[in-house]
């Protein structure tokens, strides 16, 4: 078990969250939300109750841990929290403060590359098309402007 | 009825036969879709950059006309009805867009198109083949939740099972039924997502001939991954089905044209058991 340094806590990041989502302070670790969770019930690493413990305490570095990436945003635990935190929204700023301070899983980081810079998560190969044309769809050949859709 | 067809990026490369299908029963049932040129959703950004996950959703919202979108992925669906309810000024202002238009534009799944527009007892009348068979439904988290965006109940949906079973075809129940197919967590661990799929597959395997979806992230998963999971479950062999392709047979289209081919669990034996 981890021990907390209290000295070491720092409340930064809590209000950071907090003012986006304020519901986190409603939390009292019932742990419907682990319970509920079809990747803890795989993945025990991520315990989305401990998560919200650690933000609520101001430990931190739970933005640097690789746990944090792990929500599936499946809504199980919003709809069965007792106390109406939305969990998976308290995930998704933790990931995009972690990926502010670089830190972002490699698959994640190459999906978001891709459609910043075109539009798409997949491009179709020319046997993209060719399967798409048998089965009488049109072949697609757009491409976008993305400069269009996120400026400059 | 008019819809605009909002493909997302991913069905149409990697699930061209859920496209095709959905469009054959369209035609089948005078549903008019105009196809809308747009690009992604904007769901992969949302781990990484929300904002900018929301003004892709609303570049797309943005592309449409009068006509209500219709979607055929559960992920897409929730990127774009998200972004309406949380549209920004400085996105909206850059991209041309006036507030009004996109809450006024309508979101709809293919599934919520049938029941709502359609009607479930017209779409009854209209079958042609009852398919004799078990189906394990798997709604696709984004189907129902979170309930802020949605009417479905966000535990036990019944959509998915009134559509199976108006084609003469029993729903089974199964644990974990609205449980998540493990794709979003692909791109952060592979095996988590894989162990996520094979708990689903296991608990159907026995229980239903087939698994019927409704969104390409789960496709992804039950269907193309079901050899992965194999390693991990032992053989499954369990077909899974878009509902269009499952829907499309029992209105008496050919299965030549609801893309079987394309499905990488063999079907043959399951097309011959419900067609003879």
């Amino acid at each position: 078990m981890r021990e907390i340094n209290f000295r070491d806590t720092d409340t930064a990041v809590r209000d950071n969250v907090k003012e986006l989502e304020g519901s986190i302070e409603y939390c009292y670790q019932c742990g419907t939300c682990t319970a509920s969770c079809p990747v803890f019930e795989v993945h025990p690493d991520y315990n989305p109750r401990k998560i919200i413990r650690m933000l609520v305490l101001g430990m931190q570095d739970v933005v640097r841990e690789d746990f944090v990436w792990l929500c599936s945003s499946c809504y199980a635990c919003q709809e069965r929290c007792p106390q109406g935190v939305l969990i998976p929204r308290v995930m998704r700023i933790l990931t995009n403060m972690a990926f502010s301070e670089g830190y972002v899983p490699h698959g994640v980081g190459v999906q978001y590359q891709k459609v910043k810079n075109d539009g798409v998560l997949y491009t179709p190969s020319s046997y993209d098309n060719r399967k798409r044309k048998s089965l009488h769809l049109e072949e697609i050949n757009e491409e976008y402007d993305v400069a269009e859709i996120f400026g400059g | 009825m008019d819809y605009a067809l909002y493909t997302g990026c991913t069905t149409p490369v990697i699930a061209p036969h859920y496209e095709v299908s959905a469009r054959r029963v369209c035609e089948s049932l005078n549903i008019d879709l105009e196809l809308l040129h747009a690009p992604c959703c904007g769901n992969p950004l949302k781990p990484v950059n929300e904002k900018e996950a929301v003004t892709m959703a609303l570049y797309v919202l943005s592309l449409a006309g009068r006509a209500p979108l219709m979607t055929l992925c559960s992920a897409c669906t929730s990127s774009l009805l998200e972004a309406k309810k949380r549209a920004d000024t400085e996105a909206l202002e850059r991209l041309h867009v006036d507030r009004e238009k996109i809450e006024r534009l309508q979101v709809k799944h293919f599934i919520q198109v049938l029941v709502e527009e359609y009607g479930l007892e017209p779409l009854r009348d209209r079958i042609e083949i009852p398919l004799d068979c078990r189906v394990a439904v798997h709604y696709g988290c984004h189907f129902h939740r979170p309930s802020s965006l949605y009417s479905e109940d966000p535990e036990y949906p019944h959509l998915l099972d009134d559509l199976v079973e108006i084609c003469g075809a029993c729903s089974v129940p199964y644990r974990r039924k609205s449980m998540c197919c493990g794709s979003p967590v692909m791109g952060v661990d592979f095996d988590v997502s894989v162990q996520m799929t094979a708990k689903k597959l296991q608990d159907i395997k026995g229980k239903a001939d087939i698994m019927v979806i409704t969104c390409s992230g789960c496709g992804f998963m039950f269907d193309r991954k079901q050899k992965s999971v194999e390693s991990l479950t032992g053989e499954l062999n369990i077909p899974v089905l878009y509902y269009s392709q499952f829907l499309g047979l029992a209105l008496g289209i050919p299965p030549e044209k609801l893309g079987f081919e394309i499905n990488r669990v063999p079907v043959k034996s399951f097309l011959e058991k419900v067609l003879s």
